[in-house]
């Protein structure tokens, strides 16, 4: 005879529900295959962006030198910075979150969203600069370059914020199912992809010499 | 705090503190410091270090399965095998 942990109950309805899993285990995809499906996509779109940008660096490598040198390294040092920490804040969020610490892990939500505030102000003060500088897509190749791939990064660190808000508004909930975590593990991940690609992005634009 | 919360909050500190440092090197280097191609050599391969760590403990795969995490560090090893190629045979 096998012992069980719910005794029986002739007059419930419906059996008692087992507590909901909250913890990783080892083999957990985070978050759903879905997003890992985008995220892969988008990597190698990625990563063709990163190819056509060095040949064609290659083929003009005095014009982009030249071209970078106008670059001013802290906006882009201090975009990495704000992106880093908003990661650690998102990832220390879904950490609290997992563990019933719903205050805490909301307002750490919180912090990261501030972080993409500060990315975008950045990146307008930066826009503007250039463009009062004279740097406009069609000044050469790499401020073409410079213009597109940002701008599209800048749309995905958008979307980004609009799902930031849907993650606190999931975090605020008195309590969290599984389907609530893989919704704010997703997140998370798209998350920590804007950093990724501006890793990449800022090296290429602005270190490369 | 649980142990595993707080070994979980552990990892993602010394990664972003890891990450921070890596984002220094790499802004000393670009900044005209050191020989010009190694130091684009060191900072295309810094910022892979950095993606796999962004992956590692923040994506949380070091613990995802086996496919997941071979297609991350299979992308992050090819596309920074090839810029890095791509710069040192074209650069004159």
């Amino acid at each position: 005879m096998t012992m069980n942990a719910w005794p029986a109950d002739p007059f419930a309805s419906t059996p008692p529900k087992a507590p909901e899993r909250r913890l990783r285990e080892p083999g957990h995809v985070p978050g759903e295959i879905g997003i890992w499906v985008f995220i892969f996509g988008d990597l190698l779109i990625f990563a063709l962006f990163f190819g056509v940008f060095v040949y064609e660096r290659s083929r003009s490598a005095g014009l982009f030198e030249q071209a970078r040198e106008h670059m001013n390294l802290t906006f882009g040092a201090g975009n990495t910075l704000l992106l880093l920490t908003g990661s650690l804040f998102v990832a220390l969020g879904l950490n609290s979150l997992r563990h019933g610490a719903s205050g805490p892990g909301s307002r750490m939500i919180l912090v990261t969203l501030l972080c993409g505030f500060g990315f975008v102000v950045n990146k307008y003060l930066e826009y503007s600069n250039e463009i009062e500088a004279g740097h406009t897509p069609s000044t050469n190749g790499f401020f073409m370059y410079y213009f597109v791939f940002t701008g599209i990064h800048l749309l995905h660190l958008l979307l980004g914020m609009v799902a930031l808000v849907i993650m606190y508004l999931i975090a605020r909930k008195p309590a969290l199912g599984s389907r609530d975590l893989r919704n704010l593990e997703a997140g998370a991940c798209y998350w920590h992809l804007i950093d990724l690609l501006w890793i990449v992005l800022f090296a290429l634009l602005y270190l490369m010499r | 705090m649980s142990c595993e919360a707080s070994s979980g909050k552990n990892r993602a500190v010394v990664a972003w503190l890891v990450l921070m440092g890596a984002t220094a090197v790499s802004w000393y280097l670009g900044d005209g410091h050191g020989a010009r191609r190694f130091a684009t050599v060191v900072v295309l391969a810094v910022a892979f270090a950095k993606v796999y760590l962004v992956g590692r403990y923040f994506m949380e795969l070091g613990q995802a399965p086996r496919a997941l995490r071979l297609l991350f560090g299979g992308w992050t090893v090819m596309v920074c095998a090839a810029l890095i190629t791509m710069f040192v045979v074209t650069d004159g």
